[in-house]
């Protein structure tokens, strides 16, 4: 017994040692299970800087807890409408590009450039600022959103490769009796119909809300979900559904790990993302309230190298920003470890960049028309 | 009142005006004025520009659907509950504490995880349908049928343990006069046994109603996102930071709330049956 307090005093004691090394902090305010924690290690050792992550779940949370400054965070890593908002409140340091040498090595993929450019667009149109956002971002990974379809249904993939959006909205011409689901978002919804519209999804408006409604009256949906959506799907209890690239690859990755092959998987349901479709991104910046800059700065030099990025995606299973980190994982495409293979197609498949599309990052919407758009949802749900 | 005991009663007291009374307070004062993450508390003003999202027919419809819901979960769960509350006192097994216990036995599941997996259960493809071979519940995933389901399923045991407390107290006395006196074992329990078994059942209805007037989470996801009850609403407008409007639909079900412990007071002036 006292062999037992006695380690466990012992143990006590080098933890409270090793918390309070001499070695430079750089905190990091991250998402949860987002970073891959062999990337950290390794940053650790090669720079001799503690790393201490930080985990928020919303986007809103990140704000908050900037804004309060009770901690002062040195690199945060929001999504693109909330660095929108950030720049505009002043509450980020630009990017000093003398320190991040490994930028110029490297490419961002097609998508990423869109959403850069798409996001200076939007910020002009609200605010008459023109900013570019790579002054104070460098982008983490990014994600489109696709329809999730139920491939047991005979003549619905054809169907949605045709026409795309009109299968999944327009329920009295295609697919009657198609079980349909819709994120319970009211955003995603009202962009989801914005885009079938051939709109721009950040284009609010009295005229654009009331065609939004009549849209998604008409696609009569039977679900409006969440995490549900996808597994609905996958169990055969719906036929389409509007999500994030990144809940089919989930589920995806779940069921290879139960030795099902790929083929079997995308027979039972797969993925279509249309050549309009919403994407987001999160990126690293820096906030005003940074102690340590240079660590902040050499944390992103080190992520935007493209072996690193590349380590740090395997976790992650969302898509990585610069082209020479995609080449990477299409590396793996004949590798041996089925696992790094499989990951590597879907990669392929999923992420393709030889695909032109169009890709829309949501914008904040102002509380009003949030508000609009929210309450506007809930009376197409009641009816 | 001792006064030791007073002064033990004090953290509760501490603990129930600020963790109750104050934000009740704020939660008023945020439902009457502009006040928001972007307005200071100088420009504070008061302003009744949210009332008309009282009249949005999906307000109206949410309050319905809470209304008929919590109405129908409550007449349920005292018609099926009330008998079982009767089996048991009359049972003549010994320890009836292990009878009680399987009542309440579905509640050492998270609430949560007994839902999503009584929606699974109910959907067109699920497990007992690849077990059995056909569909235990039909297809009734999404429809009210599911939510109303769920809520008896859940909320019963609050009815069945108010009325079997009540039951417990009723003297046997008075059960065997009313048979001496000539009563049949029916008349008996209508004339004798129902009245005084009354308190138990509005407390029992009214430990049923509030959670389901209220509540989002079982109707959200037994109804597939669908049927909205006032609950879902609020917690809306609350994710969206809309706390404006938040705050005065949770006023307005605060009403409602009052209500029923007015109600309660009413019958039950002792308070004796409340648990």
């Amino acid at each position: 017994m006292k062999k037992i307090i006695l380690m466990a005093g012992l143990l006590s004691i080098l933890l409270v040692l090793s918390a309070c090394s001499s070695k430079p902090k750089l905190r990091i305010l991250n998402w949860g299970e987002y970073i891959n924690d062999e990337v950290v290690e390794n940053f650790e050792k090669e720079y001799g800087i503690d790393v201490v992550i930080s985990v928020a779940d919303s986007n809103e949370l990140f704000y908050s807890k900037i804004k309060s400054k009770t901690t002062a965070f040195d690199l945060v890593i929001p999504s693109d409408y909330m660095i929108e908002k950030m720049v505009q409140e002043d509450m980020l340091l630009h990017l000093d590009y003398s320190k991040l040498p490994n930028y110029s090595s490297v490419t961002y993929m097609d998508g990423v450039e869109q959403i850069f450019a798409s996001m200076t667009e939007t910020t002009l149109l609200a605010t008459d600022d023109e900013i570019d956002f790579k002054t104070y971002a460098v982008p983490y990974f990014w994600g489109t959103f696709g329809i999730i379809y139920n491939n047991r249904v005979d003549g619905l993939e054809e169907a949605l490769y045709t026409n795309g959006w009109d299968v999944y909205f327009e329920a009295n011409n295609y697919f009657p009796t198609a079980r349909r689901g819709m994120y319970d978002v009211p955003q995603f919804a009202f962009a989801a119909a914005m885009m079938y519209m051939d709109k721009n999804p950040n284009d609010y408006s009295l005229a654009n809300l009331d065609l939004v409604r009549s849209v998604l009256e008409t696609a009569d949906f039977t679900e409006w979900g969440d995490d549900t959506l996808k597994r609905n799907v996958e169990s055969n209890n719906l036929d389409l559904a509007f999500t994030y690239t990144g809940d089919y690859l989930d589920r995806l990755y779940i069921q290879l790990s139960e030795e099902k092959t790929l083929e079997e998987v995308r027979e039972e349901f797969d993925l279509y993302i249309p050549d309009t479709t919403m994407v987001f991104i999160d990126a690293m910046v820096i906030p005003n309230t940074a102690t340590n800059l240079d660590g902040a700065h050499q944390f992103i030099n080190y992520l935007l190298k493209p072996e690193n990025a590349a380590l740090n995606a395997e976790v992650v299973g969302y898509a990585v920003a610069t082209e020479e980190a995609f080449d990477i994982i299409m590396s793996y495409l004949e590798s041996e470890d089925l696992e790094k293979k499989n990951w590597a197609v879907a990669n392929s498949i999923y992420y393709n960049m030889e695909v032109e599309r169009t890709y829309y990052p949501l914008t904040s919407l102002n509380p009003t028309d949030t508000d609009a758009i929210g309450t506007m949802v809930q009376n197409v749900i009641t009816g | 009142m001792n006064k030791e005991f007073k002064v033990l009663a004090r953290p509760y007291m501490v603990w129930l005006s600020v963790l109750v009374f104050v934000p009740i307070l704020a939660m008023i004062l945020i439902s009457i004025s502009n006040l928001n993450s972007s307005v200071s508390v100088g420009e504070l003003m008061i302003s009744f520009s949210h009332f008309k999202l009282l009249l949005e027919s999906s307000t109206l419809i949410a309050f319905r659907n809470s209304l008929v819901f919590a109405t129908l979960t409550t007449l349920l769960s005292f018609v099926l509950g009330y008998f079982i509350a009767y089996e048991i006192k009359l049972s003549k097994f010994k320890n009836k504490f292990i009878l009680l216990t399987i009542v309440i036995l579905p509640m050492w599941s998270n609430l949560i995880l007994r839902t999503e997996s009584l929606a699974n259960i109910m959907s067109e493809n699920n497990i007992l349908k690849s077990i059995l071979g056909f569909n235990l519940f039909g297809n009734i995933s999404g429809t009210g049928v599911a939510v109303l389901f769920g809520l008896v399923f859940t909320y019963m045991p609050f009815m069945i343990l108010s009325v079997y407390t009540a039951l417990e107290k009723i003297d046997f006395a008075l059960e065997e006069a009313a048979l001496d006196l000539g009563l049949s074992p029916i008349k008996k329990f209508w004339k004798v046994v129902f009245p005084l078994s009354l308190k138990g059942v509005v407390t029992g209805s009214i430990m049923v109603f509030l959670p389901t007037l209220a509540g989002f989470a079982i109707p959200k996801i037994l109804s597939r996102g669908r049927i909205v009850f006032i609950g879902t609403i609020i917690e809306n407008k609350f994710v969206y930071t809309n706390y404006n409007h938040g705050a005065l639909l949770a006023v307005v079900i605060l009403f409602f709330i009052l209500g029923s412990i007015l109600l309660l007071t009413k019958f039950d002036k002792e308070g004796e049956t409340l648990l």
